[in-house]
Order: C-alpha cells, then sequence, then structure tokens
C-alpha cells in the first residue's frame, strides 16, 4: 500500500522523497540510486565552468533529463540575501524551472541558515514569481514569518547538513507541525538512516529531502530503496492514526468471560 | 591602402582575464566551446537571454559569467 499523493506547488507527486544529486562515487551509481528511491523530484545546481568543462556540465544534464524527475535547483553556498536571489534567477534561467531551494548561509562551521537574509530574500523571489522551498532552521517564528511572506513549502533541518544526527530537535519540529498545519513542510538536511526518516513522517511531516545518507552508504541504490520504504511507512502510520502514549499499562487481551481467578481487576 | 587590425578587447570570463577580437557574443562563446546544450550567460550581472546572444555585442572590460548545471543536495 501506497501512502496518498500530494501537492507541491500545484503539482501532484506520489513520492514523498526528495533526493540530492551529489556526493555519489559515480554518475551511474547516481543514476541508480535516484531510480531506486523512487523520487519525482531531485535536487541540482549550478557552478561556472570553464570552457573545457563545458561538455561535463552538458553529460550532467543529459542524466538528470533522462531521470525525467522535476528539477529543484538550490543556491548553495550563498552567504547574503543578494547572492542568493542573483543565483536564483541564473538557476530559473538554466534549469527553466521557477522552483528555487533557497539556502541562505549564515555560518560557515555549521551552515545554519541566515534567518534574516532568509526571509528577505525569500520576499524578493515570492515577488519575482518563484516557488520557493526554503531551507531554514526549526525556529517557529521564522517559519511563521516566511509563511506570512507567501512560501507555501518550507524546509526545516533536521540538524545540520551532511551530519547524519537525525532529528536534534522533534519538539521544534513537532511544535511547526502542530502550529502550521496548513503548510507542506520537509524536513531537509541531517537526515541519517531510514529510521530518523520515519520518525519525521511520524510527525507528519510531508516529506523529506535528503542526499549524504544514500550518496554515502555503502550500496546507495539500496538504502535509496530503504528510505523509500521508510517514508512510505511512516506516511501511512501518521495517516492511520498512531495511539496515544500511556503511563499504565493497559491489557491488550479482553478479559471478559475469563475464569474469575484469573480476572485481576 | 591598409586592411584595418581588429583590436583585441579585454575581458574577464569566468573570473580569469581573456582577451578576444570577437565582439559577437555567440561566436566568442563558440571560440570558448560552449556552443549547444545547457549553460546561462551573465555579462555584468546582467543574465543575457539565449535568443540575444547572436546579437549581443562585448565591450572591453565586460566581466562574463558563463555557468552550468552540476550535481547538488
Amino acid at each position: 500500500m501506497q501512502a496518498s499523493d500530494w501537492t507541491v506547488y500545484g503539482q501532484t507527486l506520489s513520492s514523498r522523497l526528495f533526493i540530492g544529486t551529489a556526493l555519489y562515487p559515480s554518475p551511474q551509481v547516481m543514476c541508480d540510486a535516484i531510480k531506486a528511491s523512487g523520487a519525482q523530484v531531485i535536487t541540482v545546481s549550478l557552478r561556472r565552468q570553464s570552457a573545457g568543462q563545458a561538455n561535463s556540465g552538458q553529460q550532467f544534464w543529459n542524466m538528470i533529463e533522462a531521470l525525467g524527475c522535476h528539477l529543484l535547483p538550490n543556491t548553495a553556498g550563498c552567504y547574503s540575501a543578494a547572492e542568493a536571489i542573483k543565483t536564483a534567477h541564473m538557476a530559473r534561467e538554466l534549469f527553466e524551472t521557477d522552483w528555487i531551494k533557497l539556502e541562505v548561509l549564515g555560518d560557515s562551521f555549521n551552515l545554519q541558515p541566515d534567518p534574516f537574509a532568509l526571509l528577505e530574500a525569500t520576499k524578493t523571489l515570492i515577488a519575482d514569481g518563484f516557488k520557493v522551498f526554503p531551507y531554514c532552521t526549526d525556529d517557529l517564528v521564522l517559519c511563521q514569518k516566511l509563511a506570512d511572506v507567501g512560501c507555501e513549502v518550507l524546509m526545516p533541518w533536521g540538524a545540520p547538513i551532511g551530519t547524519g544526527q537525525g532529528l536534534l530537535n522533534p519538539y521544534a519540529l513537532r511544535t511547526l507541525r502542530e502550529r502550521l498545519p496548513q503548510m507542506t513542510l520537509l524536513v531537509d538536511a541531517g537526515i541519517g538512516k531510514p529510521s530518523d526518516a520515519v520518525q519525521a513522517m511520524e510527525l507528519g511531516y510531508d516529506g523529506i529531502l535528503l542526499n549524504t545518507a544514500v550518496a554515502e552508504a555503502l550500496e546507495p541504490a539500496l538504502m535509496a530503496e530503504a528510505f523509500k520504504q521508510s517514508i512510505n511507512a511512516g506516511r501511512l502510520a501518521f495517516e492511520a492514526g498512531i495511539m496515544p502514549k500511556r503511563d499504565s499499562a493497559k491489557p491488550s487481551t479482553p478479559t471478559l468471560d475469563q475464569p474469575i481467578w484469573q480476572q485481576h481487576g | 591602402m591598409q586592411a584595418e587590425s581588429i583590436q583585441p578587447i579585454s575581458l574577464i570570463v569566468n573570473e580569469l582575464p581573456v582577451e578576444t577580437t570577437s565582439t559577437n557574443l555567440q561566436v566568442f562563446l563558440a571560440e570558448h566551446g560552449w556552443t549547444e546544450g545547457r549553460f546561462v550567460v551573465v555579462i555584468n550581472d546582467n543574465i543575457i537571454a539565449k535568443s540575444a546572444h547572436p546579437t549581443y555585442q562585448l565591450s572591453a572590460g565586460d566581466r562574463i559569467d558563463v555557468l552550468s548545471p552540476i550535481s547538488g543536495g
């Protein structure tokens, strides 16, 4: 059984996994992993390339085009709103999409988003007609403000990029889900293993964006399949309704009509 | 009568100095290996649409960035 379809900026998707295209040991491994993941959205980027490297960009483009996925370009490596805005415009021209994964970093050690520059860039890009997917922290007030300026999707981190630490602050992520029920929420970054993804999906998150956990697995395609199944399982569990935790035991076997000496109250 | 010699102009291409006598953008790009395929050209912070490449004239001191798709997370 598959979890239900969902919509992102008007695009109906069946997979709830967005996957990155970086860090794989080879292009073929990347393609195999993306296919195994079932992802319908892949993240890409852009860089200056010398004339001698012109073909490598084209080869990469040919590979991702053949996958038939929606492209989500990022603004990785930008440390100011102006830089991110400029990169987003170049990405729109290059990839012919108005989707942008907006990264504006504020700290080079843990690659933490700069909330102030992120909000500023988001406002401008939405006014410029972009569909913004902001990579943000799990701060409630920041997320509310991003929603207020027109984001339909928010992508709070689980942990810093590439750390594989899982969900460091489940309380904050649960609070976001509860306080922003209409928003599409994806956990982006920090997911290390499939159980991290299950945890996020059971909280009611709409999807997961990850890269390193698959690309750096010993068998990326196998790990991609594992994430596919875990994300589906987590979503099904959320849709099914998870029982509340209790402080005291409750018998699962009915006691009605048991012999009197086996009934303990 | 001597033929008029074409003076080269200096450009900055992807942060490297380049001299060229080709002032037409499309010709310049082709000479440097950027012909068909996916790339975007930014000159002095302005994106130059592909449709404008055949008619765009380069000027001395122009700062040209050519960007291509790469992998990303």
